[in-house]
């Protein structure tokens, strides 16, 4: 291959002064650029210093109508951006009126309608702010848009919508919410953080859409649990009797999460010998939540079931005080996984 | 007629190196090009404000936090009381003590109180016998095993047998997250329920100020082989890792820092014995059976979750290193090579494996024979002294660049150097390595590759400064 060595050799010269050079440049980027972010850096802490004491003089409780005017008047234009970013991040831990006065000067300062434009904006980035920066000043006329952006090809703008309905908390977008959950593409974790900022209302509207969709149940049913409302107990309850296994189980375990009544309480006592072990295992997991001495006899032979049962019922027995205690006692003095486990409840008890 | 063919051969083979090199650095560039957009994007996106979200809610996954431990007794308080110190609502530390030589077990008793405990869970991963389970009253997320030892992948499958969690993380127990390595490593889990593994980048704490189990001032190593080993990680973390997770092709997830779904794990048998590369080989195995289960799933690397880990400053101890690496790939790749080159197996059967098996696995045989028959070549006078250093230039300089832009990627994404100095300080590492480090590391993966073919195990011993003397 005489002539691949010669093209090679030709090439040579030219390729070490294109590297070389792109190297220089590449250093000196690197060297400019952080001087060029040590000014801007500077420049923006200096903006935000100034606008400071006029937005802690609108947000002050009592403050009248001329603190906000003096707070648009300078903070407004190239200062804005700035006086946003001071008037928002107190709203990421706060609600209430401080919420009202922020969305004023907000408004003021031109930044909601410069953030509804941008929900539409084709920079994902800014619709994600703008998103964001809606949801954290309630603005409820943004609600309608943050529905549409639930569909939104990148996942962080849909997640930002989810945050921002939440914070909006209009009850009208909740159906949009509801059906965002069996959407494979969104942030669970966040969804259901948001419906459980709308309380019962969440459970209530989850519980209509499962009427409708009754092959969600299971999804449903864990959704219900982290919810955390008792609005679903009811529906749950009604679940313990299904045919599936998987939705007994399902059922089961979202009361555990809530917390059984009376009712609940009854039926986890009865699955306690439903043929499917995990229907079982979570049973007894109500059991324990429930916190009722006289359960501890029921509990105490499924620390001889499959590991999983023996697990859940050792460690609920751990939650039935005194006669809990008495039942792990009994079992940690004999051999085999449940005395194992009963044991290590009996350990975990300090006894 | 025969110095004719001496010099075609000759000149044959300086193709194929030329070619060779060109495609490493060519690739490793396209990697920085990569890398750069995903990491601006990244940049963009989970914000400290959408991780306050992951936090609060209830659907988080827990995690079990897993670190083996063999002698570390240098490190072992540090390193533990920095876990417990993490940022995350729901997880626990298992520190699996692989029956150490050292006073591991018994700095741990003394720094944590450490009492007896039964060992209630159920064992679906058969491991060497676990000879007592301990945990601390005052920290109750904190489980210590002490087993038999068997090796690291022992240890963490023992970890994985007693963890409560869905999801499992394995850690050296040398090594120090940061406070949020956990909230952040776990978001590829909650984008997409399919993740099946998620890597986070490894450091090097070696220069750096350590506090209370945490880096407090980021500085660069005094040693210059560990200032290498920067430049190195810069360039597998954020180009090679960030692009080939970009592709669902990341083969490795750093055994330091690895956070996977337990269930798949197990379903797969756990972390394989008697492998010196099981972070890679696990990687490798949970790609294999989704893809032959034809089920939909990512294995991610995230560049921002940060474990802190001291490396090797003394050139034995690097030696030994490269060579278990280097072992590590060639056994994996051995182990699972029906998957090279099958379609079946999509990017990771037709583009990483293969890009592993030429680069990785076969190139310090390249390499080094690069360098030889380049020396004979000049010796014989078919290559002129002029070309050679032309073409020695040029590596330099395309390896050089290559480094600068991992610097560069560095820069636009995390910032984690503060001074200037030290970032021109490793855009000039990447010149100097040429000059020695590279060809030492090239010849003690050589050895490593002798090793395999020679059957030769063992991990060989690492020791350790500890943190609070870094």
């Amino acid at each position: 291959m005489p002539w691949a060595a010669e093209a090679l050799r030709a090439a040579l010269i030219p390729f070490i002064l294109t590297t070389g050079g792109l190297l220089l440049v590449l250093l000196l980027a690197l060297a400019v650029q952080r001087g060029v972010r040590g000014v801007v850096w500077r420049l923006a802490g200096r903006r935000r210093r100034r606008c400071q004491p006029l937005v802690d003089a609108w947000i002050a409780p009592g403050a009248d109508a001329a603190a906000l005017d003096d707070l648009v008047r300078f903070c407004g234009g190239r200062r804005r951006s700035g006086a946003a970013d001071l008037l928002l991040a107190p709203l990421r831990s706060v609600r209430g009126e401080l919420v009202d006065r922020a969305r004023e000067a907000l408004t003021r300062l031109g930044l909601r309608d410069r953030w509804l434009a941008d929900l539409g904006d084709r920079r994902w980035w800014r619709r994600a702010q703008a998103a964001t920066a809606l949801g954290l000043m309630a603005e409820r006329s943004a609600a309608g848009a943050l529905v549409t952006r639930l569909e939104d090809m990148y996942d962080e703008v849909r997640a930002a919508a989810v945050d921002a309905l939440g914070r909006i908390g209009d009850p009208a977008t909740l159906p949009a919410l509801v059906a965002s959950l069996a959407d494979p593409r969104q942030q669970r974790v966040r969804v259901v953080a948001t419906l459980r900022a709308f309380g019962p209302a969440a459970a209530e509207e989850i519980i209509r859409r499962c009427l409708a969709y009754p092959a969600d149940r299971v999804a449903v049913a864990e959704v219900l649990g982290h919810v955390g409302s008792a609005a679903g107990l009811e529906a749950l309850t009604g679940w313990i009797e299904a045919d599936e296994a998987a939705v007994r189980a399902a059922a089961f375990r979202a009361i555990g999460d809530i917390g059984p009544d009376e009712r609940a309480y009854y039926f986890a006592l009865r699955a306690l010998g439903d043929p499917d072990p995990d229907v079982r295992a979570m049973a007894a997991r109500v059991i324990g939540r429930s916190g009722r001495a006289d359960a501890a006899s029921y509990l105490a032979p499924r620390l001889g079931d499959v590991w999983l049962v023996a697990a859940h019922a050792a460690a609920a027995l751990k939650q039935l005080g005194e006669a809990g205690r008495r039942q792990l006692a009994t079992a940690a003095s004999s051999d085999g996984p449940g005395a194992e486990l009963a044991r290590q409840m009996m350990w975990e008890l300090g006894g | 007629m025969t110095a004719a063919r001496l010099t075609a051969a000759l000149q044959a083979w300086e193709v194929v190196i030329l070619f060779y090199f060109v495609a490493l650095n060519s690739i490793y560039l396209l990697y920085c090009g990569i890398a750069l957009v995903r990491l601006i994007e990244h940049r963009r996106r989970w914000t400290p404000r959408r991780l306050e979200a992951v936090l609060r809610s209830p659907a988080t996954p827990g995690i079990s936090v897993i670190a083996p431990a063999y002698n570390e007794e240098a490190t072992i308080r540090e390193s533990v009381r920095s876990l417990l110190l993490l940022h995350y609502p729901q997880f626990e530390v298992l520190v699996v003590n692989d029956g150490s030589k050292d006073r591991t077990l018994a700095e741990l008793t003394a720094a944590f109180g450490l009492i007896p405990a039964p060992a209630g869970y159920a064992q679906p991963l058969e491991t060497q016998p676990v000879r007592g389970v301990y945990r601390s009253l005052a920290n109750p997320d904190l489980v210590v095993i002490d087993k038999v030892n068997g090796g690291k992948a022992d240890a963490i499958n023992a970890g994985i047998n007693a963890a409560r969690h869905p999801l499992v993380c394995v850690i050296d127990a040398d090594s120090l997250l940061e406070d949020n390595a956990l909230t952040r490593a776990v978001l590829p889990f909650i984008e997409d329920p399919s993740t099946l593994a998620s890597g986070g980048i490894i450091r090097i704490a070696n220069g750096c100020t350590v506090e209370s189990g945490r880096v407090v001032r980021v500085g660069l190593p005094r040693s210059w082989l560990a200032r290498f080993q920067v430049v190195e990680y810069l360039r597998a973390f954020l180009a090679g890792r960030v692009a080939q997770s970009a592709m669902n092709g990341l083969l490795i997830i750093s055994g330091a820092f690895g956070l996977f779904r337990r269930e798949p794990v197990v379903e797969t048998g756990g972390f394989l014995h008697g492998t010196v590369g099981e972070d890679m080989e696990i990687v490798t195995r949970l790609h294999r059976h989704a893809r032959e289960a034809g089920r939909p799933y990512r294995i991610t690397f995230q560049p921002d979750p940060v474990c802190w880990t001291e490396v090797p400053e003394k050139m034995r101890v690097l030696r030994t290193q490269r060579n278990r690496w280097q072992r590590g790939t060639l056994q994996v790749l051995d182990h699972h090579r029906a998957m090279i080159g099958r379609p079946r197996y999509g990017v990771v059967g037709m583009v990483t494996m293969p890009y592993y098996v030429v680069f990785e696995a076969a190139g310090p045989v390249i390499e080094l024979s690069g360098y030889l028959l380049t020396a004979a070549a000049i010796a014989v006078g078919v290559l002129d002294w002029r070309f050679a250093e032309l073409l020695f230039l040029a590596a330099v300089l395309y390896g050089a660049l290559i480094s600068l832009a991992a610097v560069l990627l560095e820069e636009v994404s995390f910032r984690r150097y503060p001074r200037l100095r030290d970032l021109l300080l490793l855009a000039s590492i990447g010149v100097i390595e040429n000059f020695g480090y590279r060809q030492l590391t090239t010849w003690w993966r050589m050895r490593g590759v002798i090793d395999f073919f020679l059957n030769r195990r063992g991990w060989g011993a690492m020791p350790r400064k500890g943190f609070a003397r870094v």
